[in-house]
């Protein structure tokens, strides 16, 4: 019998740090540890697409309008500090003005933004994110492409 | 750490006989014993658990084999020993079966006794189902519409186990629209831990891809289904590694389970029995857990490296069996799970997508949309990081 432990943790709050972790072990050292063949990890990459109509519906459902954001979670999640070493100087935002601390990690392509991407884009980002942001940075809403 | 659970899975490996040869099945059949475990040694082990000391509250009583119904007294003295006693601590009892042995007699005994539910191993198909299972479909299925009744009428879930085989991969997602369409609400189907690929790995996955891709399109046009786990795996695990935490396990094997042989002899669970490994088992029965940490010294698998491995599942005896160490996992079945990975994110952000974009615009919609809008940046994510693995 298998337990399906599904349930039983629930995740804890998840920062950007652990997203650069994520794509790190994934480039580095958890690629290799995927143990695939070469024509494995092409069909992993090629297969379960969306298809642009897909990827459109996504997109416009991140952008959709939530509620406002609550202040005081918002300064809880900026006094947290980083969690897993060495990945500010892997931060992709070459030229941020803000206060970075790491938080734009899971955003790529950022250069230039000058707000706060950790704690979710206020929309001043003055930079531009030069479109490879596709839509998966929740930091970065409304801004991109 | 963990929350200590409040149940505790006692397992009787009843016997090692069976009367189906399966395609798949790890027990050795030239080392099955004839024995049968005698009530003498189940009632001794039931009471003792019922009574122990321990925070549990519950003990499920799993009876497993082999077949056990090729042990059909023995479990019927130990319920009815157990159900005509007070006891301190709640017991109820399962069992799985290949389902091709029932006779009249059993189902009216089953039909009074609601503390006994089981669940059939079903693989889809009549085709697959045959060629996994030996050619036993129809033995089988004709005893379905009685235990889906049962279920019905006792108030219990209708689950099926589902096995995925080297030969029954394009015909995963006919079989699981087939078992929702006879009536099984929940379909736990899975792709074995062991190397039954036979030098087919590639193509294998190259199938299940297929497959998968159709089981999203199935499920999104019936929200009112439970998906399998093979699409709706809980990637979200992965952001939740911190330091120090605990290396994660997917299987209760040591804690919350114990079995015991024919013999009665303790074991993390019933896939440590003899039959199963080929050899005794003379280690630890409970495995204390591991930090990431410790989990990555001496020789660290590489899966202590890997992303997903929070999402992935893996059976501990099956580590041990292989590698030496429960937390030392084997990798067959790597691809499929990363598959399924991707799968799962795919499919959650069609629906979530869906599920925003129909939220009204009320207060109470825009919360939802924000609540929602978490779980398709993480899916979104995920499938990206899975889309990037590059040759």
């Amino acid at each position: 019998m298998t337990l399906n432990r599904k349930n039983d943790e629930a995740p804890e709050a998840e920062s950007a740090d652990r997203r650069q972790f994520l794509r790190n072990a994934m480039r580095v050292g958890g690629a290799a540890a995927l143990l695939l063949s070469s024509a494995s990890r092409r069909l992993l990459a090629g297969s379960l697409a969306l298809n642009s109509r897909q990827m459109e519906a996504a997109r416009q459902a991140q952008q959709a309008q939530g509620a406002p954001p609550d202040p005081g979670r918002l300064e809880a999640e900026a006094a947290q500090p980083a969690e897993m070493g060495g990945s500010f100087q892997d931060c992709p935002c070459t030229s941020c003005t803000g206060t970075c601390r790491g938080g734009c990690t899971s955003c790529e392509g950022c250069k230039g933004c000058t707000a706060n991407c950790a704690s979710g884009c206020d929309n001043n980002c003055s930079g531009g994110c030069e479109g490879s942001c596709k839509g998966y940075c929740s930091g970065c809403r409304g801004v991109n492409l | 750490m963990t929350e200590p659970l409040d149940f505790r899975i006692v397992q009787l490996h009843l016997t090692d006989q069976c009367n189906l040869r399966c395609s798949y099945c790890y027990e050795d059949r030239a080392q099955r014993s004839s024995e049968v475990m005698s009530l003498e040694t189940a009632r001794e082990i039931a009471v003792r658990h019922l009574t122990e000391e321990g925070a549990h509250k519950r003990v499920e009583i799993d009876f497993i084999g082999g077949e056990p119904l090729l042990a059909w007294d023995v479990m019927v003295s130990l319920v009815e020993f157990v159900h005509h006693r007070k006891w301190p601590r709640d017991c109820a009892f399962t069992f799985s079966t290949n389902g091709t042995l029932f006779t009249g007699e059993m189902k009216a005994w089953l039909d009074r006794h609601s503390c006994v539910s089981f669940s059939f191993s079903l693989d889809g198909t009549r085709e697959a189902h045959d060629l996994n299972r030996c050619n036993s479909y129809d033995r089988m299925i004709r005893h379905v519409p009685w235990a889906l009744e049962r279920c019905a009428r006792m108030g219990m879930e209708k689950r099926v186990k589902m096995t995925i085989g080297a030969d029954t991969i394009p015909m995963v997602a006919q079989g699981i629209a087939e078992l929702h369409a006879m009536g099984f609400d929940k379909i736990d189907a899975n792709v074995p831990y062991e190397n039954i690929w036979d030098g087919r790995l590639d193509s294998s996955l190259d199938s299940f891809a297929g497959e998968l891709d159709a089981l999203v399109e199935y499920y999104l046009q019936r929200p009112h289904l439970e998906p399998p786990n093979l699409i709706d795996l809980p990637f979200e695990k992965i952001f939740a590694r911190k330091t120090g935490q605990e290396y994660p396990r997917w299987c209760g094997s040591g804690n919350p389970m114990i079995c015991y042989d024919v013999q009665g002899r303790a074991l993390p669970c019933h896939r440590f029995v003899s039959v199963s490994t080929g050899r005794g088992y003379e280690g630890p029965l409970v495995f204390p857990p591991k930090t990431w940490d410790e989990a990555g010294q001496a020789e660290p698998s590489a899966c202590v490296g890997c992303p997903f491995v929070a999402a992935c599942p893996s059976c501990m005896a099956l580590n041990w069996l292989e590698n030496g160490d429960v937390d030392r996992r084997t990798h067959w079945h790597c691809g499929f799970i990363l598959l399924q990975i991707k799968a799962s994110a795919k499919y959650k952000i069609l629906r979530l997508s869906r599920e925003i974009d129909a939220a009204p615009q009320t207060i109470e919609g825009r919360q939802t949309v924000s609540a929602l809008q978490t779980g398709l940046d993480q899916a979104l994510f995920v499938h990206d990081l899975l889309s990037s693995q590059s040759a």
